[in-house]
């Protein structure tokens, strides 16, 4: 398959991918075109998995760190104070699960983040496995679990980034 | 199946990851055990539950306009035709000249509109050794527009067996199996 059509196919997935794990569009798109110009160099048997294997490198890289986790999670807090703007109910709605949904993601770790991610984006076992690094197998019973973090999570996200807040 | 299922089972069994045996074997049994049908519909529950605040994480990404950044971030290596090792080998000026000279020099074109692509895609890919240019996309057609690719095929010694004119109608700059075959140099034989 030629570039062009990896691109076509991929490249709206992998942006969204890597803005669930970022939260930044401008940082996922830059990254999603890295991954791809990195691809340009490769003879690939398996280019979906390849290509999620480097954009979620590039994430990690990006957001290496607890400092900028932690930053991350003010700037959360500080989005949702900021969210009381007046706007249609609806919209304020989705902006602020929208919030609660990355700052669950955040709390979670990186394999249970990577798991929902990439199952989220159609990824099948074997590729899934491939970018994790860990047999197909062993993907529906993590997968299980990480998706009971994420939904356990989910509710105290929220709270979890105001304290981030406040303490800092 | 006697044992009850492991969740990671029951999950895979959701995602459609489970070969047709596996997954005829869980189906009776989730029809025979009341139990884990209810375990089954929790994680179908938790999994819809997920892909629905996920969802609320999205955004639109316009492809295009994101190609044609990409071709400019990769110094315009994005927009070469994908061709074998060999021709890369080539410059892209020394390729095209060979590509239209042997278009060029062949006999007698014949209209080939009723040639369905898919057809000469057979034969091109069938032809493992040789070497395949692709280029799109120019008049080759004098029609008046950019619109046309050239396919050819040529055999070791650089021996021309094919030539096609194609007129790239799904826009994909590529020859295939969406485009109108203009001319063929000989029809593909079965």
């Amino acid at each position: 398959m030629g570039i062009r059509r990896l691109f076509e196919r991929h490249y709206p997935a992998v942006v969204r991918f890597l803005y669930r794990r970022l939260g930044d569009r401008d940082q996922a798109e830059e990254l999603a075109q890295e991954a791809f110009t990195r691809m340009l160099d490769q003879r690939l048997r398996r280019p979906t998995a390849w290509l999620y294997t480097v954009a979620a490198n590039l994430a990690r890289d990006a957001a290496r760190g607890e400092a900028v986790r932690a930053r991350r999670l003010r700037v959360l807090a500080g989005e949702l104070a900021d969210a009381v703007a007046p706007s249609p109910e609806q919209a304020l709605l989705r902006e602020e699960t929208s919030r609660r949904v990355r700052a669950a993601l955040l709390s979670l770790s990186e394999r249970d983040r990577l798991l929902l991610l990439l199952r989220e984006e159609g990824l099948t076992y074997r590729e899934i496995a491939d970018v994790i690094g860990i047999s197909p197998t062993s993907v529906g019973p993590l997968l299980t679990r990480a998706q009971r973090r994420f939904v356990r999570l989910y509710p105290d996200a929220m709270t979890e980034a105001r304290d981030a807040s406040t303490s800092s | 199946m006697r044992r009850h299922p492991h969740d990671g089972d029951l999950q895979a069994l959701f995602d459609g990851e489970l070969g047709l045996v596996r997954r005829l074997g869980l189906r009776l049994h989730l029809r025979r055990c009341a139990r884990c049908a209810g375990r089954y519909e929790v994680i179908a529950r938790t999994n819809a539950e997920v892909a629905g605040l996920l969802s609320q994480v999205g955004l639109t990404v316009d492809p295009a306009e994101a190609w044609a950044r990409f071709v400019v971030r990769s110094g315009w290596r994005a927009s070469r035709p994908t061709v074998p090792l060999i021709a890369r080998l080539l410059t892209p000026a020394a390729a095209g000249a060979v590509a239209v000279a042997s278009y060029m020099a062949w006999p007698r074109p014949q209209p080939a509109a009723d040639l369905r692509p898919a057809d000469l895609l057979e034969r091109i890919g069938e032809a493992v050794n040789d070497v395949v240019l692709d280029l799109c996309c120019a008049d080759y057609d004098g029609g008046g527009l950019p619109d046309d690719g050239l396919v050819t095929l040529n055999g070791p010694g650089e021996v021309v067996k094919l030539v096609v004119v194609y007129e790239d109608l799904d826009k994909n700059r590529s020859f295939s199996a969406g485009d109108l075959v203009r001319y063929v140099s000989s029809r593909p034989t079965r």
